[in-house]
């Protein structure tokens, strides 16, 4: 049987286990607002009974498990949508870009500039022998050109940009994965001690979704609460090893003539950038290699294509003092980069009489700008049987189609994750009116427990004065 | 459902910022008129749109082309009517010098003849628009000079009416005016006939002036369907323009009622969540305890 002053401990426990409570409570409270934060509640079990007359009585109650509040099985289908929309997000964000660059439907762009050209030239051709009109055709043409040269450089631009945000997110995931390899660790250690290591499950549960949005890889749990990391393709970046924890970190080296950044597996070194998938990083690698690369190519299929068959006409006519005419567009070096280069010959621009486009010789003769200004509007094999400007038109429009496509994806992707994080929430998020209860509820026992306590300190009292 | 205060808030801003992003697309729609800016608003529209503002350059290009050589042909046209008419009134001095009293006015005549050769070979070589409209494309020397002898060539420049159509622009004064026999050559005989008094020689010259204006006549009527061609041309440029714009303006332009009506519901919709966000959000039941 329990002695008066063996209440005093059954008492303290009734206060010490609603102060913890109270303090559980206001921790939840404290973090209504952090992202990632799982509500905790603390576990109460019955103390350890004694057996007295009659039975045996528990005495009182001990603190038991602090829980943190979260569904596993949601948070691996939550990080692995994270990736999928983190790549979409991305996707959409590049695609947009390129499609500003590529110009608006009605406003200043290459194929307003390729119909000024044509305009140009066809007056032109009707008077041949008006300086104005060569003039107006020699500007023209080097409007067209220096729009190609300025859309090609943006998208070159926007190409090193994307190289730039490969390497700065291949160190972010890196950061990530070394920090995640540390929370791994002090959580095992925290474990071993018997500590719960909430603070640290949050912390790791946020890293991996970051990773997971970053990299489109997968986390593993391994148990006793570690978390290792695979990205695509198999390649491990964080090991799930039972005693030391890991990160084999990625590496990057620059290669080609643009300085690419490749992504390498740090434990082989064997390039993986193809094979990353998912995740903003493959969206930012398909963005400069086939997205922007894509467009970049276009632009000097049509520089070179201009270049070719204008430069065919004027060279093979006469200028307006007779003598054999030279190309109009230059490129440097020939052909390669012609997108970047075009350019009409600086003597032509600063003499418009140069520009050829007499077949006969004669000065009223305009049928090389006749058929010059045919050049954008007719089918050639060069663009599949299409003209230059069904070419250009059609480049501008998969663009459009593609951000168009990008953006279902986005918002199936966005809906499915709003949708598991709604879920997460339901289990995890602390609700402010709950906690409310909880504290009303700790609050009353903390004051029966007092009352408990001075009921006790009454009757030793009592009890003391009988002596 | 369980519901967390952080998925709340969530819910309200979103919902407030998806609104939000409405309003200010109708709003730029409603500013500009336009549905259709990026080739993503509509890809396949906007595909369609920009071959046709392609094509619709195109147009503005030819019609810009035919305008100035439209002018060039009517100054063709006139400067061959007034030849015409300066080719007449030689025949008619011919005539009335062969049923006419021959000794009276016979120099006056030949000096007529002379000033109507010297006006026939101004009118060849008219100048426009810093061209030479009779030489062929031999567009920047003088077709013919002083004496008449012609230096242009037998060629036309040409203008661009659309794809795989052009008009020749000027004229080859050669075959226009020598083709037939020389006009300036026969005046210059006329001339020397009548001061001569040679009376035969007049008559025998007169034949050759209807061979002349048949000529003419004709090259001039060739003008007259070139200029009707380009008009012909630029009728249906004008349709096909209109035609176009319609076209385009079908696909990019927005129907401002239903803008209207989407604003109107997606501000009703930031109205009405910003409202229940004031009074939801913030509110628990910390605010009912004592």
């Amino acid at each position: 049987m329990s002695t008066l002053f063996g209440f005093y401990d059954l008492g303290l426990r009734a206060l010490s286990a609603a102060q913890a409570g109270m303090q559980v409570a206001g921790d939840n409270i404290s973090n209504v607002n952090t992202p990632g934060f799982a509500r905790r509640r603390l576990e109460f079990v019955p103390g350890p009974p004694i057996q007295m007359k009659g039975g045996s009585i528990d005495q009182g109650v001990e603190i038991g498990r602090l829980r943190r509040m979260e569904d596993t099985l949601l948070l691996r289908t939550l990080e692995k949508e994270q990736g999928s929309w983190g790549e979409a997000d991305e996707r959409l964000r590049g695609l947009r870009d390129v499609e500003t660059l590529m110009g608006t439907v009605d406003g200043e762009g290459i194929l307003s500039a390729m119909g000024r050209f044509s305009q140009a030239f066809s007056e032109l051709a009707g008077q041949p022998e008006s300086l104005a009109l060569r003039r107006g055709a020699v500007s023209s043409a080097e409007s067209l050109a220096s729009l190609i040269r300025d859309t090609h450089e943006k998208l070159r631009a926007q190409q090193r940009l994307e190289n730039d945000a490969i390497a700065n997110t291949v160190d972010r995931i890196n950061s990530l994965a070394s920090r995640l390899a540390e929370v791994n660790n002090q959580i095992r250690e925290q474990e071993v001690a018997g500590d719960l290591a909430a603070g640290s499950r949050d912390q790791q549960e946020k890293i991996v979704k970051e990773l997971a949005e970053l990299s489109g890889g997968t986390a593993v749990r391994t148990g006793a609460g570690k978390i290792a990391f695979y990205l695509a393709g198999g390649h491990t970046l964080v090991t799930g090893d039972e005693k030391s924890v890991d990160a084999i970190l990625l590496e990057t080296t620059k290669r080609g003539p643009l300085g690419q950044i490749r992504i390498l597996a740090g434990a082989d070194g064997s390039d993986i950038t193809s094979k990353i998938r998912g995740g903003r990083l493959s969206a930012m690698v398909d963005l400069r290699d086939n997205v922007i690369g894509e467009k970049i190519a276009d632009l000097d299929t049509v520089a070179s294509e201009l270049i070719r068959r204008v430069n065919a006409l004027t060279t093979g006519a006469v200028d307006l003092d007779g003598n054999p005419g030279s190309a109009l567009f230059q490129s440097d070096p020939p052909f390669s980069r012609p997108a970047a280069s075009i350019r009409v010959d600086p003597a032509i621009l600063s003499d418009p009489r140069l520009l050829a486009v007499s077949a006969t010789g004669a000065p009223g003769d305009g049928s090389a700008a006749m058929d010059i200004a045919e050049i954008p509007g007719s089918p050639s094999g060069t663009f599949g049987n299409r003209s230059m400007t069904a070419f250009l038109a059609d480049s501008i429009a998969r663009v459009g189609s593609q951000v168009t496509e990008t953006e279902i994806r986005h918002s199936v992707a966005g809906g499915i994750v709003e949708e598991l994080e709604v879920r997460r929430d339901s289990i995890s998020a602390v609700n402010l009116d709950e906690e409310a209860v909880e504290l009303m509820k700790f609050q009353s026992a903390y004051q029966a427990a007092a009352r408990f306590m001075q009921a006790l300190n009454e009757m030793t009292e009592i009890t003391v004065n009988l002596v | 459902m369980r519901v967390g205060d952080i998925a709340l808030f969530r819910f309200f801003r979103d919902g407030i910022t998806s609104k939000r992003s409405q309003i200010a697309d109708s709003v730029k729609s409603l500013s500009d008129g336009k549905r259709v800016r990026h080739a993503s608003d509509d890809p396949s529209g906007a595909r369609t749109s920009l071959l046709l503002r392609g094509r619709l350059a195109r147009i503005e290009g030819y019609q810009r082309a035919t305008r100035a050589s439209r002018f060039d042909l009517v100054t063709i046209d006139q400067n061959l009517g007034q030849i015409i008419g300066l080719v007449t009134e030689a025949r008619t001095h011919a005539m009335a010098g062969v049923t006419g009293v021959l000794s009276e006015g016979n120099d006056e005549r030949a000096d007529t003849i002379d000033a109507l050769r010297h006006e026939i070979l101004s009118l060849a070589n008219v100048y426009q628009n810093g061209r030479y409209l009779f030489g062929g494309t031999e567009t920047l020397t003088a077709p013919f000079d002083p004496a008449g002898a012609y230096q242009g060539n037998g060629d036309e420049a040409r203008a661009p009416l659309d794809q795989g159509e052009d008009v020749g622009v000027t004229v080859d004064g050669g075959t226009t005016l020598q083709g037939a026999g020389d006009l300036f050559l026969l005046l210059e005989d006329l001339a020397a006939a009548l001061r001569a008094g040679d009376t035969a020689a007049v008559q025998a010259l007169i034949p050759d002036f209807s061979v002349q204006l048949d000529q003419l006549t004709g090259v001039r009527n060739d003008i007259g369907n070139r200029i009707s061609r380009i008009d012909s041309f630029d009728q249906r440029h004008g349709d096909e323009k209109l035609r176009l714009m319609t076209r385009i303006s079908e696909i990019e332009d927005a129907s401002l009622e239903q803008i209207a009506t989407e604003l109107a519901a997606a501000d009703a919709s930031v109205q009405a969540l910003s409202s229940t966000a004031s009074r939801v959000l913030g509110r628990s039941l910390f605010d009912y305890l004592g």
